[in-house]
């Protein structure tokens, strides 16, 4: 009977043979995210390793025979962390693009109440052109990244966008949009027009995201930098 | 058959091989492996990646079971995913249709 696949503290892998714990600890080595998702792939990779090794056993191989063909078909690690890598980085784009659109609205709101009290967002666009375009900017990104690594509504035709880029692109106006408003404050600070707390509220949301999204942006950019096991 | 071959057919081979019911990795792996006869040179620690990917796009459907003491993730098609596989079929016959015409040497069709 197959035994419990468990990762150790340590980075082995528990009841399998030392090539495969091997393999899936070079794997997880190229694998960018948080250690829970890491570990969701890595047990199914490490069932099928063990069903593969088993296929080889039946046919008469020795244990440790076995599980290098099993290795050798599931491919090299760096190709197959490549993959991995691939996926978890569009993960991590899809909910970058998810963060930016859930918090856009409630910090916009904001602003709109420090800046232009009493008229609407058209006021500040006519204002201030630049922020439009940023935010326009920063809305299709995010919006093409959603749509390039999810289902796609039917009646949409296909999207051909790197969904790295598009969030990274996000995440850059984003960054650029907090980066002027929190400017423009500043100056009705220095002139003395900055009195409600909704200015102080405004400025901690924007700068909460200028601390989450130039690191999102490396982060999907980055590759892993962890030692192997 | 060569992995660079296959690689963009292979969503729709991962479709096919779910299309009689749930299948966990390892035996789409072997649904692979039997169909072809062991002709495809697959790297098959790629197919895991791809079928997580096919559940992004909302293709399969997949959740953990418990077999034999041992976490296994099994996926199936969703009605999407019948409709991408029914698309990629389409569009496999008349690519196929088409090289083999040429490859065969006949002449080419009069428009």
């Amino acid at each position: 009977m197959a035994r419990p696949v468990n990762r150790l503290p340590g980075g082995a892998w528990a009841g399998l043979p030392r090539p495969v714990s091997d393999y899936l600890a070079e794997v997880d080595a190229a694998l960018p995210g948080p250690r829970r998702a890491r570990r969701d792939l890595m047990t199914e990779l490490a069932d099928g390793l063990v069903d593969a090794t088993h296929h080889y056993r039946r046919q008469g191989l020795p244990t440790l025979d076995a599980a290098r063909r099993a290795i050798r078909d599931s491919g090299p690690s760096a190709l197959v962390g490549a993959e991995f890598a691939a996926l978890m980085r569009r993960w991590r784009a899809r909910r970058t693009a998810q963060t930016l659109l859930a918090t856009g609205p409630p910090i916009g709101l904001l602003w709109l109440v420090v800046l232009v009290p009493g008229r609407g967002p058209g006021a500040l666009m006519t204002q201030l052109p630049l922020l439009a375009g940023l935010l326009c900017l920063a809305i299709v990104a995010c919006a093409a990244t959603v749509l390039t690594t999810g289902p796609a509504p039917r009646w949409l035709p296909p999207v051909r966008i790197d969904p790295l880029h598009a969030a990274a692109t996000a995440c850059a106006a984003a960054t650029l949009c907090d980066l002027l408003v929190l400017a423009i404050a500043a100056q009705m600070v220095l002139h003395g027009s900055a009195t409600s707390s909704t200015w102080a509220i405004a400025a901690t949301a924007s700068l909460t995201r200028l601390a989450y999204a130039p690191k999102a942006a490396r982060r999907l950019r980055n590759q892993p930098h962890r030692a192997g096991h | 058959m060569k992995a660079e071959v296959l690689k963009g057919h292979l969503d729709g081979l991962l479709l096919a091989t779910l299309e009689d019911g749930p299948l966990h990795g390892y035996a789409v792996i072997e649904a692979l492996r039997a169909g072809s006869e062991g002709r495809f040179d697959l790297a098959t620690g790629t197919v895991y990646p791809a079928l997580r990917r096919l559940e992004s796009s909302g293709l399969l459907r997949s959740g953990w079971s418990v077999v034999s003491g041992r976490r296994r993730r099994t996926y199936h098609l969703t009605d999407r995913g019948r409709q991408a596989l029914a698309g990629q079929r389409t569009d496999w016959e008349e690519f196929a249709a088409t090289v083999t015409a040429l490859l065969g040497g006949r002449p080419w069709p009069v428009l």
